[in-house]
């Protein structure tokens, strides 16, 4: 890093003998003690990289950004200035290049961190808070960076916040919000619902306590409503090919289409009800020889036999406790039961079995499958584990292929595929020639039709949390119904609380401000409760860069002509860790405000630059015990305080595996490898 | 900035910085001068005159474009080897034209902006070099290509002599006089004046008298 001429992060112990040896030798190479903050305070004074309001808006303009941090109390880390200095230098060149340069910063301020530090310490969020922007502010500061101060904003102040929640009640008048019962992870010990990152292997991450998925009333935003133009708007970006196609791969964007399947229950009886799946491979219609449905689908109960209910029920208790990746991802074997019941395959009008596994998720498609081992890996591992038959339809041009020994994914030529029942024969055709000819007769016999699919889910906005955005909405005490709190009142401010520790019941802390949570509805005059709920700490993150525009408009979330020129942001940099949601999250909520008039541009962000990772250098450490003798890493004794002390590279060499001290090769030695962003 | 390509990851490591801080410190003393025994430098600048010469017109354009061009393409460790390059060949100079130091400033402000606002005000600026216009390259700096050159003297070619097709009058004689073969004719003499067409030929007039007693 070149900008800053000493090292950004030191331990205590370097920073000493960095003092101790500037003391030896008074002679630093040159006199970056004094320059840096003689410029620093001339910066500051004269207001150097202060972007006025009004501006000659016949220049060009630069907007460059950095992903907002979250002001942690570790203060910044190595990978902060990274990024912080690759923009501050393309900055400083375009305002020389005779560019408007728009470089503001700000704080990502609400989220779980400062929450959990007031449940352990009973110190209030809101002054954690302050505290770690103040630090990182001065830090930020003695780095030189050109931010215009006068810019700054955290996502935590009610002016800010103010917008936020407006935004969502656009969302909501929209019907692009709305609620609905969701499952959570929801843990009985510590009474309070987790985030996915605190569920660890199905326990609490602390304390180890065991955690189940549980329904609960949440609100989404309906961010599927707007997948195919986030998927097409992304061609025309200039960002890295790689995060393009992580978003192409989340919103997963396929064509199939959705089948019917008649219920014959297990005396060979049809039922009225149908099954519904959804596949992207309807050509291989013939080779469906079971059904599976998720465990959490809403037709499950109605189709299990009494010999097999039992069973099933077992099967869903012990799914419900898996997370989503674990089902799709992590879990090396396929599991799952036999329901009793069978479904009419209107293709062969055979009769085949509908099985419950939990690698079929209840929320992609339609929660339901119809399974083809010959061409499916999944499928055929399953049928190979409870012996399903397994057909070929599809055959590899020119090879002879065994379905037995696994699955052909590829397409191919039809075979095996024509019925006198039906009427339907594929025999010879394409994979894709076939598909088409399915969808038509599906479409023609009323047995289905043609259908896009996204993995895409709506997304879950709501956070049984305190530390978050209070969403504006209240709910009459008679009816139940929920209103949107007149626009007028806004900002909903946060309520004070002394306390924040979970209420136990899964109801939020919020609801344990009384006063706050009860109200009027101001239209019918009637007793009402507030929503307890808060938002997820993407939300303010997803229009921050529009406030930097204009950040002290009170009337308006962003003046037009200020967003007509600064928009979009021309270079954002941050890590790739940000790559799919909260750039997916920022993208769903521009286009919203596009369509609303309120931005003049479709896509927020024109170049996206993620800076690598910075890697923790090779360190060695030795262990002594408490009266100072050096004692071998591999045989440490966890009941006894070592004193650490790192050694020097040229002091040690490699013996088989291990490091040792070159002097007393009997010690060994520690390397931890420590990972930054 | 100098640990890798921007978007690569890259090791920790502090040996990195102070290479960079080497960097700056050489920066440094080639236009403040070096210390005096008490570790202090002296205000201002080293003496820095004369007019810049093709040569370091050519190394700092070079400079210039390969740093705005790295910066823009975020290829930021590349764009510090530029400037490396132009220091250590800046140190091998006899004379350090201001200009050239003034420009080299600020190329270097974006990446060093507290050395390069101190240098700045040390060459006698009294405001922020924030707003300064950014140095261009001068495409005419920036052709590598060399022609050949006939020489002539009193209208006979002698022979030919590498150079820059930007070459001064002044640095393509000096090449001729050191030329092994020209040198001959033109040691010792006189010269009446000298036709330059740059990248097309070099005629040296030499005094009548000398002809004279070269024909003897």
């Amino acid at each position: 890093m070149i900008k800053r001429e000493v090292p950004v992060v030191m331990s205590v112990d370097e920073e000493k003998e960095n003092a101790s040896k500037q003391e030896k030798q008074v002679k630093r190479a040159y006199p970056f003690h004094e320059i840096e903050p003689k410029w620093q305070h001339y910066w500051e004074n004269n207001k150097t990289f202060r972007t006025p309001d009004e501006i000659d808006t016949a220049k060009p303009k630069f907007y460059v950004l950095d992903m907002f941090p979250y002001p942690s109390g570790a203060g910044l880390h190595v990978g902060h200035p990274l990024g912080y200095t690759a923009t501050d230098i393309l900055a400083r060149l375009k305002r020389m290049q005779g560019f408007n340069v728009l470089h503001p910063m700000g704080w990502d301020a609400f989220g779980l961190p400062a929450e959990q530090y007031a449940i352990e310490t009973g110190t209030h969020p809101k002054i954690t808070t302050l505290r770690n922007i103040n630090r990182f502010r001065s830090q930020l500061k003695s780095l030189g960076f050109s931010y215009d101060w006068d810019r700054e904003i955290s996502t935590t102040e009610p002016e800010y916040y103010k917008w936020t929640q407006w935004i969502f009640l656009q969302l909501l008048k929209r019907g692009l919000a709305y609620q609905a019962e969701v499952p959570v992870n929801w843990c009985p010990a510590l009474g309070t619902v987790l985030a996915n990152e605190e569920v660890i292997d199905g326990v609490s991450e602390r304390g180890g306590h065991p955690v189940i998925r549980k329904p609960m009333r949440q609100w989404m935003l309906k961010i599927t409503a707007y997948a195919d133009r986030l998927l097409e708007d992304l061609d025309d970006l200039d960002w890295p090919e790689s995060v393009k196609e992580m978003q192409r791969n989340w919103i997963g964007r396929s064509e199939g289409a959705e089948l019917e399947f008649s219920l014959v229950d297990t005396n060979g009886l049809e039922r009225d009800n149908k099954i519904i799946v959804y596949t992207t491979r309807p050509d291989t219609i013939f080779g469906a020889t079971y059904l599976v449905v998720a465990p959490e689908h809403v037709l499950l109960s109605s189709i299990v036999s009494d010999a097999q209910r039992k069973q099933v029920e077992e099967y869903k208790e012990i799914a419900s406790r898996k997370s989503d990746l674990e089902r799709t991802e992590l879990q090396k074997e396929k599991t799952g039961v036999f329901t009793g019941f069978y479904a009419r395959n209107a293709a062969n009008g055979k009769n085949i079995p509908i099985w419950v596994a939990d690698y079929v998720l209840g929320s992609y498609g339609t929660g339901a499958i119809m399974a083809v081992p010959a061409h499916d890996t999944r499928d055929h591992e399953f049928s190979l584990k409870y012996s399903i038959p397994i057909c070929g339809v599809v055959t590899p041009d020119n090879v002879n292929f065994s379905y037995c020994e696994k699955a052909y994914t590829g397409e191919g030529t039809m075979i095996n595929s024509s019925s006198s029942i039906s009427g339907l024969d594929i025999n010879g055709l394409s994979s894709k020639e076939a598909a088409l000819r399915v969808i038509e007769w599906l479409e023609k016999t009323a047995n289905g039709m043609k259908k896009v699919n996204y993995k895409l889910r709506d997304w879950l906005f709501a956070r049984q949390r305190y530390w978050g955005e209070p969403i504006p909405v209240i709910f009459v005490d008679d009816t139940g119904e929920g209103i949107p709190i007149p626009e007028a009142e806004l900002p909903l401010a946060l309520p004070e609380l002394d306390e924040f520790t979970p209420t136990g019941t899964g109801e939020p802390p919020l609801s344990k401000a009384l006063s706050w949570v009860k109200t009027i509805d101001p239209l019918s005059g009637k007793p009402a409760r507030r929503e307890t709920n808060t938002m997820p700490q993407w939300a303010g993150s997803c229009w921050y860069y529009l406030r930097f525009m204009d950040p002290k408009n009170s009337k308006d979330l962003v003046d037009k002509e200020k967003e007509m020129y600064w928009s979009p942001v021309d270079v954002y940099v941050g890590g790739a860790e940000h790559a799919v949601l909260h750039l997916l999250y920022a993208r769903f909520w521009h286009k919203v405000l596009y369509d609303i008039g309120v931005v003049s541009t479709k896509e927020p962000f024109k170049c996206v630059i993620n800076q690598g990772i910075i890697l923790g250098e090779v360190q060695y450490i030795a262990y002594r015990d408490p009266d100072g003798n050096l004692v071998s890493a591999d045989s440490v004794d966890a009941t006894i305080e070592y004193s650490q002390e790192r050694i020097a590279e040229e002091k040690v060499m490699k013996s088989g595996d291990s490091f040792v001290l070159k002097d007393n090769p009997n010690i060994s030695l520690d390397r931890p490898c420590s990972q930054d962003e | 900035m100098f640990m890798g390509p921007f978007r690569d990851s890259k090791t920790w490591n502090t040996s990195g910085i102070e290479g960079v801080n080497r960097f700056l410190a050489r920066v440094w003393r080639l236009i403040v001068g070096s210390p005096s025994p008490d570790g202090k430098f002296k205000d201002g600048t080293v003496n820095l005159d004369g007019k810049p010469s093709v040569e370091q017109l050519r190394c700092l354009h070079r400079c210039i474009d390969k740093v705005t061009g790295e910066i823009e393409g975020t290829r930021f460790n590349t764009g510090i080897s530029a400037m490396m390059e132009f220091i250590n060949a800046a140190y091998k100079w006899d004379k350090l034209p201001k200009s050239i130091v003034e420009t080299f400033v600020l190329l270097l402000s974006p990446y060093a902006p507290h050395v390069a606002e101190e240098l700045w005000s040390r060459l006698g600026h009294t405001t922020s070099l924030a707003y300064e216009p950014f140095p261009k390259a001068n495409p005419t700096y920036l052709k590598e290509s060399t022609v050949v050159l006939p020489v002539q003297i009193n209208g006979k070619t002698r022979g030919t002599i590498q150079v820059e097709e930007a070459c001064t009058e002044e640095d393509a004689f000096q090449l001729a006089s050191l030329d092994l073969k020209l040198s001959k004719f033109l040691a010792g003499k006189s010269i009446k004046k000298r036709i330059y067409v740059p990248g097309k030929i070099l005629n040296v007039i030499l005094e009548t008298q000398n002809i004279e007693v070269g024909q003897r």
